[in-house]
């Protein structure tokens, strides 16, 4: 770390290499768009090495660089205006029924093609809870943040990243039912009177 | 059908709970809640589920070992635009070359006014030229007829001049 702070760039190269992946995660947690999150990354890095020597080591360097993570991705969020992910077409009947024999049943899915299906219904649904929601459950959940290094990335108080989570998990869970509770409604209506397929309806559940 | 809220003052215990990270008394007086409360009940199943569905998400790839070269490369190339030699003589130089720029500057725009100003009558001036009438001299002053203002002007000095 100090070889870093004095500019020796090899040492440098060593920190990225170390920390590289959960930046990678961090970046991916809060954008969700792949083509961006290799360029912000290297944004991120730049200028934690631009501003190493400031760096006074009174917290640990990777929640020192995860912060300024997360201030790049807001950064990048407010100045390109990025859109979130909208969905043109609803999830089909089939398709819900499909991921709650996944999720109900726990089981794992039957292959890459029904695993890239369910990942896309999961970002529709993540669509409809808030932006922080969706953050600190795709940090925690899918890229492994601990709840103390969420707090402390941040800026918040543990208990209130445990409620705010345990809260999020719920809305997640609101947004799974109502489709559900669609896609049911649209099968039943759909046998009684050969109605066409909910993936045609917009706006379902919404 | 919305999710139940769980008791607030267990709603972080129940993440603890969730996560594995409750020690072995405060899992008991949690499970001993759970066994009385629906609504904790239920949004502890909602949670678990909540686990289950997002673990279907992928896991942000790992950039790879050329990520750190391509870091390393990037900041070598804006260290290399930040380094430009600035030395004692760089602002004086710049001032003379700013200097320089606008005299040359000067100096185009003097001799295109030089150039421009001592050319031949354009086809235009010409034309005006033709229209202006020539003073007959010959003829009295009786006969003439101001063409413009300016005649008048001219005949009214000549008239001064032939009394004198």
């Amino acid at each position: 770390m100090r070889q870093a702070q004095g500019g020796h760039e090899p040492a440098f190269e060593e920190l990225v290499r170390r920390h590289q992946q959960r930046v990678f995660a961090l970046v991916g947690g809060i954008l969700r768009r792949r083509e961006d999150v290799e360029d912000v990354a290297q944004q991120v890095f730049l200028k934690a090495f631009v501003s190493l020597k400031r760096f006074d080591q009174r917290a640990a360097f990777s929640t020192w660089l995860y912060k300024i993570t997360v201030n790049e991705c807001w950064d990048y969020l407010r100045k390109k205006k990025v859109r979130p992910l909208v969905y043109e077409s609803d999830l089909s009947e089939e398709q819900v029924s499909r991921l709650d024999g996944i999720v109900s049943q726990d089981r794992p899915p039957a292959g890459p093609s029904e695993q890239a299906e369910a990942r896309e219904m999961i970002e529709r649904m993540l669509e409809k809870v808030p932006e922080q929601d969706r953050q600190l459950l795709l940090l925690k959940e899918v890229e492994g943040f601990s709840v103390e290094e969420l707090a402390a990335i941040l800026d918040l108080n543990v208990n209130t990243v445990k409620v705010r989570l345990f809260r999020a998990r719920g809305r997640i869970m609101d947004a799974y039912r109502k489709r559900l509770g669609a896609a049911t409604a649209a099968a039943q209506a759909g046998g009684a009177g050969n109605s066409p397929g909910a993936g045609e309806r917009k706006g379902l559940g919404s | 059908m919305s999710a139940k809220e769980a008791c607030p003052e267990y709603e972080a215990r129940l993440e603890d709970f969730l996560s594995g990270k409750l020690s072995g008394t405060e899992k008991r007086e949690v499970v001993a809640h759970l066994r009385g409360c629906v609504s904790c009940k239920k949004a502890i199943e909602d949670a678990e589920a909540s686990s289950r569905l997002l673990r279907l998400m992928d896991v942000s790839p790992d950039p790879g070992p050329a990520f750190s070269r391509m870091v390393m490369v990037r900041i070598r190339s804006e260290q290399e635009g930040s380094r430009q030699p600035r030395g004692f003589w760089q602002p004086f130089v710049s001032l003379a070359w700013r200097f320089a720029a606008t005299a040359a500057l000067g100096l185009v725009a003097m001799v295109t006014y030089d150039v421009t100003s001592h050319q031949a009558p354009t086809p235009s001036n010409a034309i005006v030229a033709q229209q202006t009438p020539i003073r007959d001299l010959f003829t009295t002053d009786a006969d003439r007829v101001p063409a413009n203002p300016d005649d008048v002007i001219v005949m009214v000095a000549e008239t001064k001049h032939g009394n004198h």
